[in-house]
């Protein structure tokens, strides 16, 4: 039996590439992007109108024989699908090898001058021999080792400068495309879009690394520099940032990403946005004086700019949207923003204008060396939640950080595969998260204000009141009608109108949507308290270790007293320090996994004071070194609650505490708890000696509330908190419709001070 | 008996570990009513230790991290062995000031068989000594060169830190680092010469 292998229709082969490149700017984007694949440093277009041609040239590394016959001419195959990085570095971003057929797109001919390490070699191929043959197989290219030199390649060129800026910068190798019989017209639209659409596809900032021309038959090198304009490039916001070697810091943050039309005054006025704010939505800079020290206020006031000199820039840009949030928030919508942008996309570092790899390279694991897809991942809230903080993907920002040698305390690591991980480099991380986290209050502060408004305007509070008068009404006039024994007539007035939902109708199915909303929140405050579990374990890991290897001690210690001594005595004291052991252990547990049980998950009307009682006695057992001193103002105090809800309150204030006295020496370590009440609320005044909050809360207290922000450090000054202890209680109090009032603490040099205000339902 | 000092916060911890090294030769000693670095340094001279286990977290008696101390002891103490013993270790490696193999997780000493620790605790001893010993060696040809004047200023500067170690173990005598130095010798040995000479003239005057 014969076997006949398979064969591709050569004009079928043709068509699957232009399915991958059907419009001219795809294509054209597709070939700067192989150039910058190649390790160029500059790529340049050339449209000559007289002969209707274009070059595309790049000083890359060029193609060999064997990579053009293996892989430029094996149709699906390319180099990149295993060999991610170039040889400088880059990661090479092409896979599906359709750079050819992004030639064929522009035009019917093509030839490639291309000089490698191996030599120089011409390439030429008529597209329209896909449409001739039968066969793939029986279309051919040409391919030639050339006499001529790079710049005999271009004689025919009319724009001298072209000739001039190839010359200058293409030294041994580089590959130059000559595209003739163009299929389309490159009218003067044409041209301009395809600029436009390189310039805001590449930052500004990457012009040291890779520079962009496009000539026509008359321009000079100045006026074809596609990357010369500063702000051209599309984003929503941008940040640059300047450090000195004294520390003085400077952030400029631009708002760009709101437009807000004819509509600017209605839309100021009603989110009540600031004269300020009003500036800045018409494009003025937000300015932030402040010094390296305050920048990271977790290491202290003494912190010295320890890095050196430095700056950057970074560029937020939504990856989607909806329509609804683009209405919503009045985007300034942009139609050249493109998926190809992740090519330059991540956050890199530029040492004295070389490029410093791995950082920010592109689907790589150093693509996010800031990590901040983790940080998105701890706290997910949209921007416009009220409570909750907003953080950007790491698909969302890119930009450049600049350092230079004068930097010696980021010094390059052997292999220059990145800068060493020095105390200053951590600092360096840190620092950029919290020039990050600057941006992110100022758009979430404009969403929080968009979204206010919305909610005050929108119709849908409206309707609801309405349905709610109506469902009334309808009610009411069905019982008198009851009441009165003719039904007929209210049904007939009442369904007088079928194209109206029935209001009563309405009424149940917004309070079914009350009761789902009910259950949610139900299983909030559930999974709030599993989280103070959580919470409390965590902060007592060490804690609980030491119990467990105290009792296993006291247990290896009564057995060889009475195994190897034969010492009686011994073993019955050990046996019973070992028994305290284990009682200390239980009182973990209690107050551990103890809060979750099930009577503490219905909401009743509970005695505080034995409930508080109960939970500071808890404490007191596992805490044997730290004096809980509870006051209770009135004799009985009865509040509704959920018993959880204030044991997790007081869990969380007690494990910070206890973290607190951790973290320094201290003879004296006492929490204080008065509660009160009045008829309308309960007070709840907490106070500790510990050594208060660190000077990144102390000014301005009110931030360790929000989720994520965390006081507790490690030795090495690493947070190890989770963040979330006094959101949830921030959280918890507002179930209440309370009140946290930290402003005590500005007061005092140490201690923590709270007062809790719970109002009774 | 393998003599060893004991650093930890907590003191019950210490009578426990007392009972169960002795049983291995190992006698533990534990500084009582001492909290400041250079007082640890005089307790564990005067004492003889020659190893020492050191907890990590000792904020319930002293101001600093046990990694902190061990740092402090290795400035004043080269080459004394230094175990960190903790329920922290990874907080201990990731500080980065104790290598790795000198961290030990406390749990070894809540163990059925402590004698693999045991092991290694005699072999710190053992290992110091015989340093002790070599370098004690070499401060005495270092000496000799001194004496007769050919030792290069590398062999001086290597002379002074020998005799910083072997002084702080009382191997040799206490005296000023300066004396040691050839130039202030020098000096000294110019004026004995010129007092020799001031001598001669009054007697015979």
């Amino acid at each position: 039996m014969a076997k006949i292998s398979f064969n591709v229709d050569a004009y079928t082969a043709r068509l699957i590439g232009r399915e991958n490149v059907s419009k001219l700017n795809g294509a054209i984007i597709e070939l700067v992007k192989n150039t910058y694949d190649a390790d160029a440093t500059i790529c340049v277009l050339y449209y000559e109108k007289t002969t209707n041609s274009l070059y595309i040239a790049d000083n890359g590394c060029g193609m060999t024989k064997d990579v053009i016959i293996k892989h430029w001419m094996t149709i699906g195959r390319s180099t990149k699908k295993k060999q991610f990085i170039s040889k400088s570095g880059r990661v090479q971003t092409g896979a599906k090898g359709i750079g050819r057929f992004a030639l064929d797109r522009i035009s019917d001919t093509c030839e490639m001058f291309t000089a490698s390490t191996e030599g120089k070699l011409i390439w030429k191929v008529d597209w329209e021999d896909f449409s001739k043959s039968d066969n793939i197989t029986d279309v051919t290219a040409d391919l030639y080792e050339p006499t001529i030199s790079i710049d005999e390649f271009l004689d025919d060129v009319i724009n001298c400068e072209v000739k001039k800026i190839i010359s200058n910068n293409f030294k041994n190798t580089g590959t130059i495309f000559k595209l003739t019989s163009l299929r389309d017209s490159w009218n003067d639209n044409v041209i301009k879009k395809i600029k436009d659409d390189l310039i805001t596809l590449i930052p500004y900032e990457m012009k040291s690394e890779f520079q962009v021309y496009f000539f026509d038959e008359q321009n000079t090198s100045e006026d074809a520099d596609i990357l010369d304009v500063e702000n051209a490039f599309s984003y929503d916001y941008k940040v640059e940032f300047n450090v000195l070697i004294d520390g003085k810091t400077y952030i400029k943050i631009h708002r760009n990403e709101f437009d807000f039309g004819d509509r600017f005054d209605e839309i100021i006025t009603q989110a009540e946005f600031t004269s300020e704010d009003e500036r800045y939505f018409k494009g003025e800079y937000i300015c932030i004086e402040t010094n390296f020290a305050h920048m990271l206020p977790k290491r202290g006031e003494q912190l010295k700019n320890t890095i050196g000199e430095f700056s950057g820039v970074l560029y937020f840009e939504k990856v989607t949207y909806s329509k609804t949030d683009a209405e919503k928030y009045f985007y300034e919508l942009s139609n050249n923003r493109n998926n190809e942008r992740d090519i330059f996309g991540g956050i890199k570092i530029y040492r004295d204008s070389f490029r410093v790899r791995p950082y920010g390279e592109p689907k790589t694991s150093d693509y996010d060396w800031l990590l901040l897809a983790g940080r998105k991942n701890k706290s997910p809230a949209a921007p416009s939640h009220q409570t909750g903080a907003w953080r950007v993907n790491a698909d969302q920002i890119i930009g450049s950080i600049f350092i230079s040698r004068m930097n010696i305390t980021l010094p390059d690591q052997s292999n220059r595969e990145g800068i060493v991980e020095t105390k200053e480099f951590v600092l360096l991380k840190e620092f950029l998260i919290n020039v990050i986290q600057e941006f992110e209050k100022d758009r979430q502060y404009v969403f929080r204000k968009l979204d206010a408004r919305y909610d005050k305007i929108t119709e849908a509070s409206r309707i609801q009141a309405e349905i709610n008068k109506k469902a009334e009404e309808a009610k009411a006039a069905r019982e008198k009608y009851d009441f009165l024994g003719d039904s007929s007539e209210c049904n007939q007035k009442l369904g007088s109108d079928k194209s109206y939902i029935d209001p009563e109708k309405a009424k149940t199915a917004l309070d079914h949507k009350d009761t789902v909303i009910k259950n949610l929140e139900d299983e909030n405050r559930l999974l709030r308290t599993l989280a103070t579990t959580g919470i409390v374990t965590n902060t007592y890991v060490h804690e609980i270790k030491d119990i467990t290897h105290k009792l296993s001690r006291k247990i290896v210690m009564a057995k060889e007293a009475l195994e190897l001594d034969g010492n009686l005595e011994d073993g019955l004291k050990y046996l019973n320090e070992a028994n305290v052991m284990r009682e200390s252990l239980n009182s973990w547990f209690k107050v551990t996994i103890g809060s979750v049980t099930r009577d503490k998950r219905t909401m009743k009307k509970t005695d505080l004071n034995f409930l508080i009682s109960q939970t500071v006695k808890s404490w007191k057992e596992t805490l044997k070194n730290i004096s809980i001193d509870l006051e209770f103002q009135e004799p009985e105090i009865q509040l509704k609650c959920f018993p959880y809800d204030i044991e997790s309150i007081f869990s969380n204030l007690i494990a910070n505490s206890v973290s607190s006295f951790e973290s320094c020496f201290s003879d004296n370590k006492s929490i204080k708890i008065v509660v009160s009440a009045s008829d309308k609320e309960i007070i709840i005044k907490y106070s500790d000696s510990g050594q208060g909050l660190s000077l990144a809360y102390k000014n301005n207290p009110k931030k360790i509330l929000e989720p994520m922000e965390s006081d507790r450090r490690n030795e090495m000054g690493e947070t190890i908190g989770t963040g979330m202890g006094m959101w949830i209680i921030n959280r918890t109090v507002a179930d209440y419709n309370g009140s946290i009032d930290l402003s005590d603490n500005t007061k005092h040099t140490s201690g923590f001070y709270a007062t809790i205000k719970l109002i009774k339902k | 008996m393998y003599r060893v000092g004991f650093i930890d916060d907590d003191r019950d911890s210490y009578e426990d570990y007392r009972v169960r090294l002795a049983r291995k030769d190992i006698e533990l000693l534990y500084p009582d009513c001492i909290t400041e670095m250079p007082e640890i340094i005089e307790w564990l001279l005067s004492n003889s230790i020659k190893c020492l286990i050191i907890d990590y977290k000792l904020n319930n008696k002293f101001k600093f991290l046990g990694t902190e101390l061990i740092a402090y002891i290795n400035v004043k103490v080269p080459d004394l062995p230094c175990l960190i013993l903790t329920n922290y270790p990874e907080e201990s490696i990731r500080e980065n000031l104790v290598i790795i193999n000198l961290i030990e997780d406390r749990n070894v000493l809540a163990e059925d068989d402590i004698e693999g620790f045991a092991r290694k605790i005699k072999q710190a001893v053992d290992v110091f000594e015989n340093r002790l010993h070599k370098y004690y060696i070499n401060y005495e040809e270092l000496l000799k060169a001194r004496k007769n004047g050919s030792i290069s200023a590398i062999e001086e500067e290597q002379f002074i830190d020998l005799y910083k170690l072997l002084r702080a173990y009382g191997e040799v005598d206490d005296l000023p680092i300066q004396l040691l130095s050839s130039e202030v010798n020098q000096k000294i040995d110019e004026i004995l010469g010129r007092v020799n000479v001031l001598v001669e003239e009054v007697e015979n005057r």
